[in-house]
């Protein structure tokens, strides 16, 4: 059952390497922000000696690393799964022995999995030349993966049910340009929740958003096992309850379904 | 084999779709009225329709434009829900159970594609035969015998993209035949193809039926298609199925015109008669549109002699698009008296 989902994962993966010099270059616009991050920090550290809750210059330039990597690494599927919902070549996908939502998981899993690596090794590339190292040892890391790999999932359900919303409404793009600009902010993309004004990092907990970007950079630059435990299962809770949210979404847009004849 | 008729592949029985589409008046009260007292109209698509298809047969559905043909299709593959009505294929209703009926039926929709538009063919053949559960060993003799059937070979590693449109329709009917279906549905398979393109995948469809004995649900525009590949005929129109025959039936008892060549021994000024229409004259040469309902050829004949000696004569009847256009024309109530 589920070597079906693998194959069209590794498929995905496949087309997404058939353009090899667009798919490199993609992520030198990821290498180019972290430089430009680089540089605001470093200058904040000399300064005022910045640092907060453990967090110096050097540790936010690698929780940018790792923050980055994820918020670009992800698959864009929306407009594609949104135009398949308005013109209703969705209904294609109905008749074959597979399931929709999980085809397309399987699909965005390929196509992330692949520019996650790419993104890490350009953006480790980059911190190391620009900061030096940071303390990560092969258990942290293998835990901030998983997290990124739990964060990344939410990701892709959160996107689902915005892009199935299409269903019921004309126009998904505006919801992604709300849901990108809440990422910046309650996902804690440029800086931690640590150095968040206490009122707003209480908001951002409180939403999926801080799971999907905040929580595995978190781990990967400062491992602590009572958050990663917590944050996993907050993960855990959202991935369900989104779950059950896109399951309910989906059959009740397949049942109003209205593909136009010929 | 099983014989055409032994077995129904597919059972239809007062097959109904109704949409509802949304009506906006223009403007911008237009668009706060159709949010706050959203107008839905009713369109009726498939109006309780009823038939069956032999295991084995070639069936062409035709119809015109918004006729309810690929509705009817998609009530067929599970695509759609209709809105009253029973069907079912090979024993399955599909929308039921479309998952159990995906592994026994096939689907190319023309302006569709299953195929990985970035990467070669084979590259989809091979995800299929993973999403349909296919043995690799089986697998492999059943694309080899594709590739073979269809003369694939030579792009089996080209992207999909870079293929004729002709390369992909093989390329797609392939896919659609690689677990081994029962039934294939087949909406507009020749569609946007040139002279040579269509004939091709005429041939190869025909090959399929006649090794695999695959049932053939058929829909196009194309009559050509029709003629070339089925023997039977079920015409939609407005959503009522107005016609259901052979296609040789159809072009004797539908044909109301003749074509009338005739070449005479001496130049006539002129050539008139009730019922009779002159598309062209030139000299000795004519050439008649008879109504055979309004004049007999018989009668078209004495009177062409009664003006000069006939040298030559053809009598042919009209292209099978003008038959049909011609059934579409006199809609669906008419028809359905004239059966």
């Amino acid at each position: 059952m589920t070597a079906k989902y693998f194959h069209v994962a590794r498929v995905s993966m496949r087309a997404r390497t058939a353009y090899l010099a667009d798919f490199l270059l993609g992520s030198v616009f990821y290498a180019l922000i972290l430089y430009v991050f680089v540089q605001l920090w470093s200058v904040l550290g000399r300064t005022r000696g910045f640092a907060v809750e453990g967090f110096g210059p050097r540790e936010l330039v690698w929780y940018l690393m790792a923050s980055e990597a994820i918020m670009l690494g992800r698959a864009r599927f929306e407009q594609e799964t949104d135009e398949e919902v308005k013109t209703g070549a969705i209904a294609y996908y109905l008749n074959k022995p597979y399931r929709y939502v999980l085809f397309k998981l399987a699909s965005y899993w390929g196509e992330t999995a692949l520019k996650m690596a790419l993104n890490i090794a350009i953006g480790a590339t980059v911190a190391l030349l620009a900061v030096g190292p940071i303390r990560v040892n092969a258990a942290h890391l293998l835990a901030a993966l998983a997290c990124a790999a739990m964060a990344l999932t939410l990701n892709f359900l959160i996107s689902m049910a915005l892009s199935l919303s299409a269903f019921w409404v004309e126009d998904t793009a505006p919801f992604f340009w709300i849901y990108g600009k809440l990422l910046f902010v309650l996902g804690g993309l440029f800086a931690p929740m640590e150095v968040y004004p206490d009122a707003l990092a209480r908001v951002a907990r409180a939403t999926p958003l801080n799971y999907v970007l905040y929580a595995p950079a978190r781990l990967f630059v400062q491992f602590d096992m009572d958050f990663f435990m917590s944050a996993l299962m907050m993960q855990a809770v959202w991935i369900a309850a989104l779950s059950l949210l896109v399951m309910a979404l989906y059959s009740m847009g397949v049942k109003r379904l209205n593909v136009n004849g010929g | 084999m099983r014989q055409v008729g032994d077995v129904r592949a597919i059972e239809v029985s007062g097959l109904t779709k109704v949409f509802e589409v949304r009506e906006k008046s223009p403007g911008l009260a237009g668009s706060v009225r159709a949010i706050v007292s959203p107008s839905v109209r009713e369109v009726q698509a498939v109006n309780g329709i009823s038939f069956q298809v032999d295991e084995g047969e070639m069936l062409a559905f035709i119809g015109p434009n918004g006729a309810g043909k690929s509705t009817t299709i998609k009530m067929l593959t599970g695509i759609l829900y209709p809105t009253q009505g029973r069907a079912t294929v090979l024993g399955v209703t599909p929308w039921e159970d479309r998952q159990r009926l995906a592994g026994k039926i096939g689907c190319v929709f023309g302006q569709r594609s299953q195929l990985w538009y970035h990467l070669p063919p084979c590259d989809t053949f091979e995800l299929l035969a993973h999403v349909y559960d296919i043995p690799k060993p089986v697998y492999c003799d059943r694309l080899n015998m594709l590739v073979d059937w269809f003369e694939l070979g030579e792009f089996m590693r080209t992207p999909v993209r870079k293929l004729s449109l002709g390369q992909r329709m093989r390329c797609e009917i392939a896919a659609s035949l690689l677990h081994g279906p029962r039934v294939l549905f087949l909406d507009e398979p020749t569609i946007g193809l040139d002279v040579v393109a269509k004939r091709a995948i005429r041939e190869l469809i025909r090959q399929m039926n006649r090794e695999e004995g695959v049932t053939v649900f058929l829909t196009s525009h194309d009559v050509g298609d029709m003629e070339e590949l089925c023997r039977r005929v079920m015409i939609i129109s407005h959503g009522e199925l107005i016609l259901d025959t052979s296609v040789s039936a159809l072009r004797r008892d539908y044909l109301r015109f003749k074509i009338v060549r005739v070449r005479l021994a001496d130049a006539i000024d002129r050539f008139e008669m009730r019922g009779v229409t002159v598309a062209k004259h030139k000299q000795t040469n004519l050439k008649l549109s008879v109504d055979t309902d309004v004049a007999s050829i018989d009668d078209v004949l004495t009177e062409l002699m009664r003006h000069a000696r006939i040298a030559d004569i053809t009598i042919a009847d009209p292209p099978t698009e003008q038959v049909i256009a011609d059934i579409y024309g006199r809609g669906a109530s008419e028809a359905l008296g004239g059966r």
